[in-house]
């Protein structure tokens, strides 16, 4: 039985795994350079959770002031330590707030995303890689 | 090497398009199934000791219906488990049901014991039935479809396995929607390649095989991924350049499937009733027979020349030598409906891929372009 269509299939729309990365790591380091462009990169400032961090001391320079003068204290004298006290119930004018439970996030198992059940074994992640082929399928396995 | 055994020839079932042959009721003794193990666990460590890979057997549970010898399955498992652990070896498991036999109990043994199962249905009951049937030759789907319950959501420990024929290939794309909506999330479809597959029938199956990417294209915009042999084969053997080495048969190197009274073949679909000579290896007492291994090692593979300038060659399964036997005769020719299947399927996952990849979907890229 001779079925074959004449025509041979197009190329696919989406990337071999090995171009797919090379586009992608290309694609980094074109971003990268255009950052480098933008300014000297290395005088600018970096930042640290959200604080610009101060940009560094030229040699020979003296350190600049961390507060006013009027806060600065005596040689030898340590700074009080401010007291910090946790409330139990954080309270946002007059709205009280109950803190809220935080609930772990779903669980990623292989391609599949999975909520954990409270009594639920925790799945053994080396056990999750793609199952053989069983007796009688068809291949590939 | 990987071992399946075909615990007994006989079944609780009369599918038509069987390909096990005759169900004469002969069933694999302790001592077989001992002795083969114990052969391919020292093959195994022969071969890791060769390559210097991992030691890791894959052992299998066929039939007949393997389930008719559930003690026999469970303490071929213990010694299996026993010897791998002694000799260093990664023992995977699985077994391939018809679910009449297999209640909950044997579901969390199953599951337990790390094994992966394959289960034999067709879908909805109309599909099912059609080819599906009892000795007496009533319906067998009320039989089967419930332990399905064991096998729903994404972390069920095996698949359904869906025969694809010309008398039902209409019914083809309901029953992979029956299956999904049910929450199988695994599914394997197995053509049968030996039935006379009229114009019709084929026009119908490239339909099919289009709504059954649309179906998946849904599940993975639901974020529900499935994966379905025809579509998830083909776009992993495109993002890894080809089919690799693994990917392909052992057949009769490192595999083989040993029947009932101990023979071996090269693969699980060509024991059949054990009654064809010429596809016996070796047997449990003798060891390989170098010979007629060697035979079909040689003859193993693609003779056909026109398949060389193929586009799509290194993503078709041509040198699958159980589906080229049973649709030529010849473990190297490749039966033309091969060809036109493995177009289809390539085709109906480009597309599915091609949709998926440009619209950037998380599952998709989650799964098939992971970091």
């Amino acid at each position: 039985m001779d079925v074959k269509p004449a025509d041979q299939p197009a190329m696919p729309a989406y990337p071999e795994r090995k171009e797919f990365l090379r586009q992608r790591n290309l694609l980094g380091a074109s971003l990268l350079g255009a950052g480098m462009l933008l300014g000297a990169c290395d005088q600018r400032p970096v930042r640290t959770g959200g604080v610009p961090a101060p940009a560094p001391r030229p040699l020979g320079s003296r350190p600049m002031p961390t507060a006013h003068p009027s806060k600065a204290q005596p040689p030898g004298k340590t700074p009080a330590t401010p007291k910090t006290v946790d409330p139990p119930n954080r309270t946002m004018g007059k709205i009280r707030v109950e803190p809220v439970p935080i609930e772990p996030p779903p669980r990623l198992m292989g391609d599949v995303m999975v909520v954990p059940k409270p009594d639920a074994p925790v799945p053994d992640p080396t056990k999750q890689e793609d199952p053989p082929r069983v007796p009688g399928e068809p291949p590939p396995r | 090497m990987d071992v399946t055994l075909c615990l007994t020839h006989a079944c609780n079932l009369r599918c038509d398009y069987c390909y096990a042959g005759t169900k004469s009721g002969r069933r694999m003794s302790w001592e077989t199934a001992r002795s083969a193990l114990d052969f391919a666990f020292a093959r195994t460590v022969e071969q890791a000791d060769l390559t210097k890979r991992e030691s890791v057997c894959q052992l299998g549970f066929f039939g007949g219906e393997p389930l008719l010898e559930w003690d026999l399955l469970q303490r071929a498992t213990a010694h299996a488990l026993t010897e791998c652990a002694r000799l260093g070896i990664r023992l995977k498991r699985t077994v391939t049901t018809n679910m009449i036999l297999l209640d909950e109990a044997k579901a969390d043994w199953l599951r337990a014991n790390h094994f992966h199962v394959g289960l034999s249905l067709d879908g909805t009951r109309d599909m099912h039935d059609r080819h599906r049937r009892t000795p007496t030759g009533g319906p067998s789907h009320d039989l089967c479809a419930p332990a399905l319950r064991f096998f729903r959501g994404p972390a069920a420990n095996g698949e359904v396995i869906v025969v694809v024929d010309p008398g039902t290939i209409g019914l083809l794309a309901g029953s992979v929607a029956w299956l999904i909506a049910g929450d199988i999330r695994r599914i394997s479809l197995n053509p049968n390649f030996t039935a006379d597959w009229d114009a019709d029938a084929l026009a119908r199956w490239e339909e099919a095989y289009e709504r059954i990417g649309d179906l998946y294209i849904e599940c993975f915009r639901d974020d529900r991924p499935v994966a379905i042999n025809i579509i998830d084969g083909k776009i992993r053997a495109h993002l890894n350049g080809g089919y690799r080495p693994c990917d392909r048969c052992g057949f009769g190197e490192n595999e083989i499937a040993v029947s009932a009274a101990g023979y071996f073949y090269p693969c699980e679909r060509l024991v059949g009733d054990d009654s064809n000579e010429a596809l016996r290896i070796g047997h449990v007492t003798e060891g390989f027979y170098p010979a007629a291994r060697h035979r079909l090692l040689a003859a193993r593979g693609n003779a056909m020349s026109e398949c060389a300038s193929c586009q799509v060659r290194e993503r078709c399964v041509n040198w699958c030598g159980c589906v080229n036997y049973a649709g030529t005769g010849m473990i190297n020719r490749v039966p033309g409906i091969v060809c036109h299947h493995e177009r289809l399927s390539i085709a109906a996952a480009d597309r599915v891929g091609g949709i998926l990849f440009a619209a950037n979907n998380p599952a998709f890229m989650r799964g098939f372009y992971p970091e």
